[in-house]
């Protein structure tokens, strides 16, 4: 057992992988020498030279273009980005070209890659480096898009990504990275892609969340169970697929379902998640389907403002109670 | 001009009928022979057709009550022409209606008794609400009714308007409906088919009145949704004839009040089918079939002396031991199965019932039956006959408490003692089940009485 961060459950998924595998190789900006801007891949430069652990140019074009060409050769690549903002300079790279591999060949071209790296904000980061992209992603047929909230988790799904057969974008949120302290197993953690985890058991009431909301979820469950109501947290992990059969599960052990993401609201994983309750679970509802997201607008420097567009513990206090009293 | 509506005389014997069930309400227009009620005797339950074409005007006589014959039930108010007339709007005051053209029976304006039960119960809640919850949430705010709720509620067969909400705006929650049903709430009315003739009314209260069955502890059905029937090309849809309807009823009834309890007894009838042998010829004669039947009729009769408990009758929760021992018969017409009654069958030889017997089951199939022919019966017997099989559990003819059937009789081996020597001999062999309904009718007494049948008919010393 050894006490493990969020960012170095990561780092030592990478480790592992990278010596289970010869084929796993990193790329991405300033992750060799300087051991990335988060320090993700600090060391594992001089474990595994230049040759596996490349420095690129600024070029998120470039990086996944080279990724996916090494994926298709057969190489297991996992491409940073230094902020998930900027993978929409390699949108064309992911949407087009590794997302369809598989499917325009009908089914004999395997893409193999994982495209990592820190996302959202909480941390005064501006607009450059607080977005939350997974939305889009999940929007693609042919990507997995992954989610740990908890170090566990993150080690644990890192691996399955690196050792899926097809392209997963893997979101790893900077605000949890060092606060996030868990003890984790020596043995090995896989955690396989498209399931839930049940945070927190209860019967009034589910929240249903991913990423570092998850986090605030739990502090709200904890505050509520003082007034003795008992709230479920579901921890999605995997928003594609998505993990249908749990939430139908949640939902029906409490009838109240409350969506909580720091996505923006529309079009978020949110609207998916509540469409589906209603498509698939209308007759289990006793209340509306409610929702804690960001507002929608950019997220602010200024931490005043970033506070007010941002979910937390207070505002997602407010919607469950009101949809508890419903 | 007014017509008056009478009670009908139904049978010879007939002096007085129950109103069983009004078909129409004061104010409803009629037409001519349109059916205005049923009307209940012992047995039969008839539709009385209208003498006229008009208005409802006063009711006289409410559901349930038994009147004489020639009593006025209720008074008509002549139509005048045009409302008859084609093309003629609709009159606005008077209800339902019997759009021109249907057949008048298919037309009839009936409120089924769940639009009864309905509306009574609608009735008591607001009548309990006025008492217990002077602040009651506007009718409007109850409106918002969440998916789960409404599908308990339905589940359970609640009627949200009773349950006091706690959620916003007086909104009923989940918490409520499980609050409400683990308080034993009083689920709506459980549909129990009517029996036949008086009983009609009896479970027409029950089904009216919500709150009584659930608080006295009374059964509850669940509710069950039959798939819903795909036509396939080749299959007949028959609806239910009225007879079909009423044995339905009936039989429903009866399963759901009575727990029965069938014991079989295997009855030697090697001397009874000697006598059968003996007199068959003469009957022959008179064009009367001699089956085994009139034995074990007038075996039974002898049984009720020693056993009377058997020849009874359950009205709500009274026993009513019967004097006289009216032997129902079932009989299989091509309407379906009826159950005519031999009068007195005590009283008459084992050579009269089997002419009664033929009688009966001739008439029975003529459609000649009358309303006395089947009225009064204490206890019944179902005989199949020949394709009988081994035995049966008949379902008990309400309100008895006894029905007996006879199996086919077979000739078996059997071990017969002669002369204090054990021998196998041949003989014919009879199933015998007796079928009683242990609300009151324990097994000392079902079996005992069984038994005792059995004895009457080997010992095969008849009346005849």
């Amino acid at each position: 057992m050894a006490v493990v961060t969020y960012l170095k459950a990561i780092s030592d998924a990478l480790r592992e992988e990278m010596e289970r595998d010869e084929n796993v190789f990193l790329l991405g900006e300033d992750i060799g020498v300087l051991g990335g801007a988060f320090k993700v891949t600090d060391g594992l430069f001089s474990r595994f030279g230049p040759e596996r652990v490349i420095d690129t140019p600024i070029s998120e074009e470039l990086i996944v273009g080279a990724a996916v060409g090494a994926a298709v050769m057969g190489m297991r690549p996992v491409a940073e980005m230094q902020f998930m903002d900027f993978i929409s300079c390699g949108f064309d790279q992911i949407v087009n070209m590794a997302a369809t591999l598989r499917y325009r060949h009908g089914g004999e071209a395997r893409c193999p890659l994982v495209i990592r790296g820190p996302s959202g904000a909480y941390v005064h980061g501006g607009l450059f480096h607080s977005q939350n992209t997974e939305a889009w992603f999940a929007h693609v047929p042919g990507l997995k898009v992954v989610y740990p909230a908890t170090a566990r988790d993150a080690k644990g799904l890192l691996k399955a990504a690196i050792r899926d057969d097809d392209p997963v974008i893997f979101y790893e949120h900077k605000f949890l990275y060092r606060r996030i302290k868990e003890d984790l197993p020596d043995e090995e953690i896989i955690t396989p892609i498209g399931f839930a985890r049940v945070a927190r058991e209860g019967s009034d009431l589910s929240m249903i969340s991913y990423g570092a909301t998850v986090w605030m979820c739990l502090e709200a469950a904890e505050i509520l169970a003082k007034e003795g109501v008992s709230v479920e947290v579901l921890d999605l992990r995997t928003l594609a697929p998505l993990d249908r059969p749990a939430i139908r599960a949640t939902v029906g052990r409490t009838n109240k379902c409350l969506v909580v993401h720091e996505d923006h609201r529309t079009l978020g994983i949110g609207a998916e998640v509540a469409a589906f309750v209603v498509e698939e679970c209308f007759d289990q509802l006793d209340g509306p389907i409610l929702r804690v997201c960001s507002e929608d607008t950019h997220y602010a420097f200024s931490p005043n403002l970033e506070e007010f567009i941002l979910p937390n513990t207070e505002k997602i206090l407010t919607k469950a109670r009101a949809l508890l009293a419903y | 001009m007014a017509v008056s509506i009478v009670m009908p005389q139904l049978g010879e014997s007939i002096v007085e009928g129950t109103v069983a069930k009004w078909l129409v309400r004061e104010g409803d227009l009629v037409e001519k022979d349109q059916p205005l009620l049923e009307v209940s005797t012992d047995k039969v339950d008839t539709e009385l057709p209208s003498p006229a074409a008009g208005v409802i005007g006063k009711i006289l006589v409410a559901e349930g009550r038994t009147v004489d014959v020639g009593t006025v039930l209720a008074t008509i108010e002549e139509a005048v022409k045009q409302v008859h007339a084609p093309g003629a709007p609709e009159p606005a005051p008077p209800r339902a209606q019997s759009p021109a053209g249907a057949p008048p029976v298919r037309a009839t304006p009936r409120l089924s008794r769940e639009a009864i039960a309905e509306g009574r119960m609608r009735e008591a809640a607001r009548a309990r609400e006025t008492v217990d919850r002077p602040a009651a949430p506007r009718e409007e705010d109850r409106r918002r009714i969440s998916p789960l709720v409404r599908r308990m509620a339905e589940e359970h067969g609640i009627d949200l308007t009773e349950i006091r909400g706690t959620g916003i705006e007086g909104r009923v929650t989940k918490s409520d409906v499980l609050g409400w049903i683990s308080r034993g709430a009083p689920a709506r009315a459980p549909q129990i088919a009517p029996a036949a003739g008086r009983n009609a009314s009896i479970s027409e209260e029950a089904a009216a009145t919500p709150a009584v069955p659930a608080e006295e502890g009374f059964l509850r059905i669940p509710t069950f949704s039959v798939p819903r029937y795909a036509p396939q090309p080749g299959d007949q849809v028959i609806p239910f004839s009225r007879i079909r309807k009423r044995i339905a009823d009936h039989m429903v009834y009866s399963n759901v009040i009575s727990p029965r309890v069938t014991t079989v007894a295997e009855v030697n009838m090697g001397t009874v089918a000697t006598l059968r042998e003996a007199h068959k010829a003469a009957l022959r004669a008179e064009g009367v079939t001699l089956t085994f039947l009139p034995f074990v009729i007038a075996a039974l009769t002898r049984a009720i002396t020693d056993y009377p408990g058997i020849n009874a009758s359950v009205q709500e929760d009274t026993l009513i031991l019967k004097k006289a021992i009216h032997v129902g018969v079932a009989v299989d017409t091509e309407r379906g199965l009826l159950v005519p009654v031999i009068h007195g069958a005590d009283r008459k030889g084992v050579l009269d019932l089997a002419r009664a017997v033929q009688d009966l089951g001739n008439r029975a199939r003529d459609h000649a039956l009358t309303p006395d022919d089947m009225a009064g019966g204490t206890i019944a017997v179902t005989n199949p006959g020949a394709k009988g099989n081994l035995f049966g559990t008949p379902v008990i003819n309400q309100p008895h408490v006894v029905i007996v059937r006879m199996g086919e009789v077979v000739k078996r081996p059997v071990v017969v003692e002669v002369d204090g020597e054990d021998l196998i001999a041949i003989r014919p062999m009879m199933y015998l089940a007796l079928t009683y309904d242990h609300r009151v009718v324990d097994g000392v007494m079902g079996n005992g009485a069984l038994h005792r049948l059995r004895e009457i008919l080997e010992a095969g010393a008849f009346d005849l």
